[in-house]
């Protein structure tokens, strides 16, 4: 769901598709990732695909895309579905994840993509990325992201959380930040 | 728009409407032409402050300048504004906005084909087809698509400005007449200010064979509903072809071309990354190997070729890739500050470790303050023990 989710929510009205749950606060298992969250969050999706929220999506939403495999769409958007490259392959270097995930969000539609930072990061004992960007709706409200990628068994694990930048972001950066830090495979 | 009033328009009779005169507005507030009026206000008003509007006021004053060229006594009823999206398309609101996006002037070669695009939209408008299409949608389809077409556009959503436009783009499907007729108005109009009238036919030529690959999603754009077809080509070179040109349109073909490439000159490259940003590698390739033959791209266009290649990855592009980056690579000067990154990259991938250390060690110096600098620098450590 996630961004797919949203679009339809927002387009075609369909806000009693998906019963939300809460999730957290503490240790939380998402499809094969732990996560140690300090606060509860509002959750919809379904397996691979989740979204947390707090205030809801249009403020601030981490979305959580799990198993990802060679030739997924990373965001499963209508407008997507033609296209040839906005699909995960394995190998990809961190500079190539971060265009898909840019790549993903302008044909989700947001405009005026920018690049904060891309630095190595962990995702418990494997190596990821983590960037951030900022965009702009259609309305001209500007968002900031904060992402983490990462490649295990060539499956893809992203970690997207965006939220408008006034305001909004930096009161959760940090409550995302340690989210992130504590990703981790959940023991089976 | 309340749902009352929506149904009122529906059983509006779907008659054709009259020409509009120069400075033409609604004359009866509960018609449904006020009514599309109306929501085209609202439209304009979200799009002047859209963040896909490109802030150029020059580039935006050459459109508006070129487009009353055009539109003769028309000229007070149009509004120019450009957009940031990487699709072939114009369009014309009933009310006078004229939409230009950044995809069309990526294609378009010189004046006189953009001349012409814009005395086609001018037709649109002067013939009232967004009237008589809106007609149609609220008297064969449903009253929630009608709204969705307008309505809809730019909501406050984190996604929007692809599903508004889609919306939007959806009003502006003529039909073949429609299209015929509006051919012969653009070129009338073009010619009349001065530009050579094989020029249009020359611009769908070159478009054939990239519509032969588009994605057929709905922001195809102009090729979604202005089909780049052989007939199209065809009709316009006859029509070119009964035209005495004159010595004055052919002798100054130069100039214009000089003056439209001279205006677009600081924004190829975020246009070219935003064509590669559609990740439609076909289409992509078609356009980019046209453009390769223009001066005025050259290496730029080699170089967003390697960044194709380079993102494809089917068998044979690395090194098809690799070997466009050390064509671009001839003249640095022209390409994005980044060229040397992405080398790099590709070099790091193919097992080249010294070139690539090189590449991305010129790229930290070239980029001071790269946002991505801890990343390159673990990379070079890698490299370079």
């Amino acid at each position: 769901m996630s961004l797919r989710l949203l679009l339809a929510l927002i387009l075609v009205g369909l806000t009693g598709c998906a019963a939300p749950t809460l999730v957290g606060p503490g240790v939380v298992r998402v499809d094969g990732l732990q996560l140690q969250t300090p606060i509860a969050w509002s959750q919809r999706g379904r397996a691979g695909e989740r979204q947390w929220t707090v205030d809801g999506p249009l403020l601030n939403a981490l979305e959580i895309y799990t198993r990802v495999k060679p030739g997924e769409l990373l965001f499963d958007l209508p407008s997507a579905k033609q296209r040839e490259g906005i699909r995960y392959r394995e190998g990809m270097s961190e500079l190539e994840l971060q265009e898909l995930v840019a790549d993903g969000l302008l044909a989700a539609g947001v405009v005026d993509i920018k690049l904060l930072g891309l630095r190595p990061a962990r995702l418990g004992e494997a190596a990821a990325v983590e960037f951030e960007l900022t965009f702009a709706n259609a309305a001209g409200l500007r968002y900031q992201a904060l992402a983490l990628a990462s490649q295990a068994n060539d499956e893809l694990t992203l970690l997207l959380y965006y939220a408008p930048a006034e305001y909004y972001y930096e009161r959760d950066r940090s409550t995302v930040t340690s989210i992130l830090r504590s990703a981790r495979q959940a023991p089976n | 728009m309340t749902v009352a009033s929506v149904a009122l328009l529906i059983g509006c009779a779907s008659t054709a409407p009259g020409p509009a005169a120069p400075g033409h507005t609604p004359q009866d507030d509960a018609s449904d032409e006020a009514g599309l009026w109306y929501q085209m206000a609202r439209f304009e008003s979200q799009l002047a402050h859209s963040p896909a509007r490109v802030q150029d006021a020059q580039l935006e004053g050459y459109l508006r300048e070129l487009s009353c060229k055009v539109a003769d006594d028309y000229c007070g009823d149009l509004r120019v504004y450009l957009l940031r999206a990487p699709y072939f398309n114009a369009s014309m609101a009933p009310n006078g906005v004229m939409l230009v996006w950044t995809g069309l002037l990526l294609r378009v070669e010189d004046e006189a084909q953009l001349a012409f695009v814009l005395g086609h939209e001018l037709a649109h408008f002067r013939h009232r087809d967004t009237l008589l299409r809106w007609r149609r949608i609220k008297s064969t389809e449903s009253a929630l698509a009608g709204l969705s077409v307008v309505g809809g556009a730019f909501g406050a959503s984190i996604v929007g400005v692809a599903g508004a436009l889609t919306g939007y783009a959806s009003l502006f499907a003529y039909n073949r007449d429609q299209e015929r007729a509006a051919d012969v108005f653009g070129l009338s109009q073009m010619w009349q200010a001065g530009y050579d009238p094989t020029a249009p036919a020359r611009l769908w030529q070159s478009l054939l064979a990239e519509d032969a690959v588009r994605d057929k999603d709905l922001l195809s754009g102009v090729f979604a509903t202005h089909p780049a077809t052989a007939e199209r080509v065809q009709n316009l070179q006859q029509m070119a072809a009964g035209i005495d040109c004159g010595s004055d349109c052919q002798s100054s073909e130069r100039r214009q071309r000089e003056r439209y490439q001279s205006q677009i000159e600081g924004w190829r490259a975020q246009w070219l990354a935003d064509e590669l940003g559609r990740r439609h590698y076909r289409q992509s390739e078609v356009l980019l190997t046209r453009l390769l033959q223009m001066p005025e791209y050259g290496l730029l266009a080699e170089y967003y070729l390697a960044e194709l290649y380079r993102l494809r990855q089917q068998p044979g592009d690395l090194q098809r890739a690799l070997a466009a980056y050390d064509r671009a690579a001839a003249s640095p000067q022209q390409l994005p500050p980044e060229w040397s990154r992405q080398r790099g990259q590709l070099r790091r991938k193919l097992g080249d470790e010294a070139g690539a250390a090189a590449d991305l060690s010129a790229y930290l110096k070239a980029v001071p303050d790269a946002p991505d600098r801890a990343l390159i620098e673990q990379w070079l450590l890698e490299l370079v023990p």
